[in-house]
């Protein structure tokens, strides 16, 4: 998830979905009519990048060994994918529940703009 | 095998590549509309997709701007909580009662998606309003 906050306050006024994140997903930006040089980027979750990377799948099948009778196997395959950094895998945890569908949102949470890092916001406090 | 005989999925090679699967009747003669799937057509691939939170002052129209990056306008859903009680109702939404009008539309060109906001309650308070927002990779304007 790439969250979108105000680099003044940390207020969090938008989000893009998702875990593993293209360069054209990166690219993108939310603006609501702020300054963009006032709008930063909390990202949790990947960020693919143009190297790639070598990893083994291991894959169950069924396979026919008689006149209906079945066989699960598991085989290894060689596959290629992007390599990928990890941006603040310590939240994760949060992103699940957001995308959980539990009350808890985005908007929830405030980017602590001395130490950069989320926190959630007390609503107790006016 | 006794799947398949219960689920009768047809194929159909239309031209030189296709493949159709038709919901009623002979796959190769039934209309577009009798199948199921058809490849003749794109089916909607998601792009982007997220949520935002925004604060309208009344009586001034606000902008939301989405850089998608795509390169031709592509097809947009924007919904808003205007209840802000979690139901989230598609944009355009054109609102008006005897304390309280709300507008919302959404705009889109090659480089950016524009949400647009606009409130003129009675009591003159600004609203806050919670959107989602879905882009598609698949073009609006063909």
């Amino acid at each position: 998830m790439i969250i979108f906050y105000k680099k003044n306050t940390g207020n969090i006024f938008a989000t893009i979905d998702g875990r593993v994140h293209d360069k054209k997903q990166l690219n993108c930006y939310i603006n609501d009519g702020d300054n963009i040089e006032n709008i930063g980027k909390f990202i949790i979750g990947w960020e693919e990048t143009d190297e790639m990377e070598n990893f083994i799948d291991e894959i169950e099948e069924m396979i026919e060994v008689g006149d209906g009778l079945f066989k699960k196997v598991k085989r290894k395959e060689k596959h290629q994918r992007a390599k990928c950094i990890e941006h603040n895998m310590d939240k994760f945890e949060i992103l699940q529940r957001f995308e959980n569908n539990t009350p808890e949102n985005p908007f929830d949470y405030k980017v602590d703009i001395s130490t950069g890092n989320l926190i959630k916001i007390d609503k107790t406090l006016k | 095998m006794l799947l398949a005989k219960i689920i009768k999925i047809i194929l159909k090679i239309m031209g030189d590549y296709g493949l159709r699967i038709s919901q009623t009747g002979d796959v190769k003669t039934v209309s577009d509309l009798d199948c199921a799937v058809t490849s003749k057509y794109s089916n909607l691939k998601g792009s982007l997709s997220g949520s935002g939170l925004k604060s309208i002052p009344h009586n001034t129209v606000q902008t939301v701007t989405i850089a998608h990056g795509l390169g031709y306008i592509p097809f947009v859903r924007v919904f808003m909580d205007i209840g802000q009680n979690g139901n989230f109702v598609t944009a355009p939404i054109f609102l008006q009662s005897s304390i309280d009008s709300q507008s919302y539309w959404v705009k889109a060109d090659s480089t950016n998606v524009y949400i647009k906001f606009w409130q003129g309650n009675d009591f003159g308070d600004t609203l806050t309003v919670k959107y989602k927002y879905f882009i598609f990779i698949d073009k609006g304007k063909l």
